[in-house]
């Protein structure tokens, strides 16, 4: 088999690519924590009485700047917020740079400004990293490999969800793929979206002491792939109402004019959360106080345990099953 | 058959303007709609306004209280069917948005079980076949081109692979919104561009425009997997039983309605030109249950905010003087008369094949697998494919069926 891009669009391909992979490793797991097996966010590692939380992440992006960010801020949210979703309290990040020759040492520069910015932003340290500079056409221009390191007393799985928990989204999906769908050759757009690419700890920090029972972060598949994972690993269906979920007008007429599905977009600024339905008014009202959960709702909640749990969602008129995306997301004219 | 979402014109410059989709803007041609306005509002298909859209805040009204309209229109839908008294109707649609929008809306749910609407050979992806997708693979093997096409096609398998698979293994295959971007391709490379068209009437006047646009090009050319639309809707409707259609929208837009009038005339059956959003299709079904019911059989134009008597002009004439039709089989039919549109003889310049001195490859040449994908196509159930959910499933589709997320295969694959 040849590696496609499917294979890297977050979908059903690479879930699969990533598991006939990971087979062959023997030791997965520390001390009972969160292993590979479990393929969530982050692993955790029991330890004196806590857990420490650890990820790695790759992040390569074409443009490097794109409207809303750049490939440096994209980097530690995504490494930040893969430590979130654990319930974690982020510590800090080591970054190694792979750079191809050519590449003008004010973009760096930049970039490094950007990282600066979302490291304090977050309330992490940048304590570790390497570079190295390849051939021109070896890589595209940067990619920066992050590793993250965090802190919790108690670890939120995606498995965690539970019969009648409430879904939780925390904004306007769909902003940063489309921001960066804008872009591309052979099907440019203006628009005045931006990527919502944006470090979630602060915002979900005052959350975790309600019952809180999974969170994910939407980024590549969008929220269509987290919320099949939340059903799956826990085994309950999802019933969503599409009415609820906060799309950006921009974001509805971009995928109208190109055939797109707004669920299957990609977001860097964006959580998914199943809470107990009890504490779920109060969780919003905390997400809503902070500028990044300003448009956070409740869009669906988990229904009856199924063999093969799905997710459905309540349209205007009647209903229809969302899918995992498979690979990468094409405009389509019929 | 044809995705043609609304915009608003906001300025025009020349034979270009900038469309406006809920805040999104996207430069747009009007070659097909010459006479459009600043300010109008216009269905838009690859790239090119196909036909103004009347009435647009009449329908922006509507959709507000979609839900109030939605429970009248179920409501007469229940009424006509109690009259029907459990009789099975099965209404074909003949395009993937109709398709989509029933999926996407749920809309199967929502109507009587005796009702069944049956998808067609509407998704013109689905309809083309492996050889054709063939061709352009070894094409690509065989010259060092630039293979531009639309999102829908880069899946496709064949028994020689997809599009997708050759880029992976460095062949440059480009996805475009329409051909315009394919033809600003070439005219920013020395490489020859071929771009691999496909669709029905509302398409394939984009493409005929945009040929007749180029004034001078020695790198662009066309593999055509254009195709008609009534020569399989008349196929499917002689070996298939079917109480009633939803004609395709868009395809009207540009053909005109009175292009059905035969259909009818034939099949003596109800035939409804339809729009796309949930209502439209609910309404649809609704003219077809009333007309079953008055033992009736006519035709019907529920979509007149966008489809004139006459259709566009402009753009039918672009069509004619690219195109000429030939004999052509489609994926899962035998060869239908006149169902193909290929370059005429004034355009041979664009095509690639003569460009490349390149036979296409023949039907007998391709390896068969056990896919239905035709047969389902004119209504026959996934589940009687002998790959259907065993070696054929949407991570690893056998055929289009699979492929598409309104493919019925992928659909039932759901549902299962």
């Amino acid at each position: 088999m040849k590696i496609t891009l499917s294979h890297g669009a977050g979908g059903a391909q690479t879930q699969k690519l990533i598991a006939q992979l990971l087979n062959v490793i023997e030791n997965r797991q520390v001390n009972g924590g969160v292993g590979l097996d479990h393929l969530d966010d982050s692993a955790t590692i029991p330890y004196q009485g806590g857990n420490i939380v650890f990820t790695t992440d790759g992040h390569t992006v074409d443009p490097l700047f794109f409207p809303g960010g750049d490939i440096g801020r994209l980097a530690v949210a995504g490494t930040v917020n893969d430590l979130t979703m654990m319930g974690s309290q982020p510590l800090a990040l080591s970054l190694a740079l792979v750079i191809e020759e050519g590449l003008d040492s004010t973009c760096l520069e930049k970039i490094f400004l950007s990282i600066n910015e979302a490291c304090k932003e977050a309330g992490v340290a940048i304590i570790a990293g390497d570079t190295k500079v390849v051939e021109k056409g070896a890589v595209d221009k940067l990619i920066i490999t992050t590793a993250g390191i965090g802190v919790t007393d108690k670890v939120i799985q995606d498995n965690g969800m539970q019969e009648g928990d409430k879904i939780i989204i925390t904004g306007e999906i769909g902003n940063h793929g489309i921001a960066l769908l804008s872009q591309r050759e052979g099907y440019s757009f203006q628009t005045s979206l931006q990527s919502d690419v944006a470090p979630l700890n602060k915002l979900l920090e005052p959350i975790w002491s309600y019952r809180i029972h999974a969170a994910k972060d939407p980024t590549r598949g969008g929220i269509a792939m987290v919320l099949n994972e939340m059903a799956e690993k826990s085994g309950f269906n999802i019933v969503l109402q599409e009415d609820a979920i906060p799309l950006n007008p921009e974001v509805r007429g971009a995928c109208e004019m190109l055939g797109l599905d707004p669920f299957t977009l990609a977001n860097e600024g964006k959580a998914v959360i199943a809470v107990h339905p009890e504490d779920a008014e109060q969780v919003l009202a905390c997400l809503r106080k902070h500028p990044y959960g300003e448009k956070a709702v409740i869009c669906g909640e988990a229904r009856e345990k199924a063999t093969a749990p799905k997710v459905i969602v309540q349209t205007c008129l009647g209903r229809r099953i969302v899918r995992p995306p498979l690979g990468e997301i094409v405009p389509r004219i019929c | 058959m044809c995705v043609a979402p609304i915009g608003k014109i906001l300025q025009i410059k020349g034979t270009q303007a900038i469309c406006d989709f809920e805040g999104v803007q996207k430069e747009i041609s009007l070659m097909l709609l010459p006479t459009a306005q600043s300010g109008d509002y216009v269905a838009i298909h690859a790239g090119y306004a196909v036909q103004l859209v009347q009435d647009y805040k009449k329908l922006l009204q509507e959709m507000v209280v979609r839900n109030v309209l939605g429970e009248q229109m179920l409501v007469k839908i229940e009424e006509e069917n109690k009259k029907l008294a459990g009789q099975e109707i099965r209404i074909m649609n003949f395009c993937g948005t109709h398709e989509y929008s029933i999926v996407k809306y749920g809309l199967r749910d929502l109507l009587p079980n005796n009702i069944k609407l049956v998808a067609g050979p509407g998704c013109p992806v689905c309809v083309v076949p492996s050889q054709e997708i063939v061709t352009a693979l070894k094409l690509l093997e065989q010259e060092e081109i630039i293979l531009t096409t639309y999102g829908d096609m880069f899946r496709v398998p064949t028994p020689y692979g997809s599009l997708k698979e050759a880029k992976a293994e460095g062949k440059d295959v480009r996805i475009v919104y329409g051909i315009d971007e394919a033809v600003k391709i070439a005219q920013k490379t020395d490489k020859q561009v071929v771009h691999l068209a496909i669709g029905f009437e509302t398409t394939a006047p984009t493409t005929a425009s945009a040929l007749l646009q180029i004034t001078e090009s020695n790198n662009f050319s066309l593999l055509s997997s254009h195709r008609t639309s009534l020569p399989v809707m008349e196929y499917v409707l002689k070996n298939n039983i079917m109480q009633g259609v939803i004609c395709p929208g868009h395809v009207a837009a540009v053909v005109g309605e009175q292009a059905f009038a035969g259909v009818v005339d034939k099949f003596h059956l109800p035939l409804v030109i339809s729009g796309f959003e949930p209502l439209d299709v609910l309404e649809t079904v609704s003219l077809i249950l009333e007309q079953i019911n008055k033992g009736e059989a006519k035709l019907e134009n529920q979509y007149v905010r966008v489809v004139a008597e006459k259709g566009n002009q402009v753009a039918r004439e672009a069509m004619e003087k690219v195109f000429t039709t030939e004999d052509a089989v489609w994926r899962g039919f035998p060869l239908l008369a006149n169902s193909r549109l290929v370059l005429k003889e004034e355009y041979a310049c664009f095509d690639a094949l003569k460009k490349f001195s390149f036979t296409e490859v023949e039907d007998k040449e391709i390896k068969k697998n056990a896919c239905l994908c035709g047969k389902v196509l004119q209504g026959k159930h996934p589940k009687e494919c002998a790959l259907f959910a065993q070696t054929c499933s949407p991570e690893n589709p056998q055929g289009p069926c699979m492929v598409s997320q309104e493919g019925p295969c992928f659909i039932a694959y759901q549902y299962q």
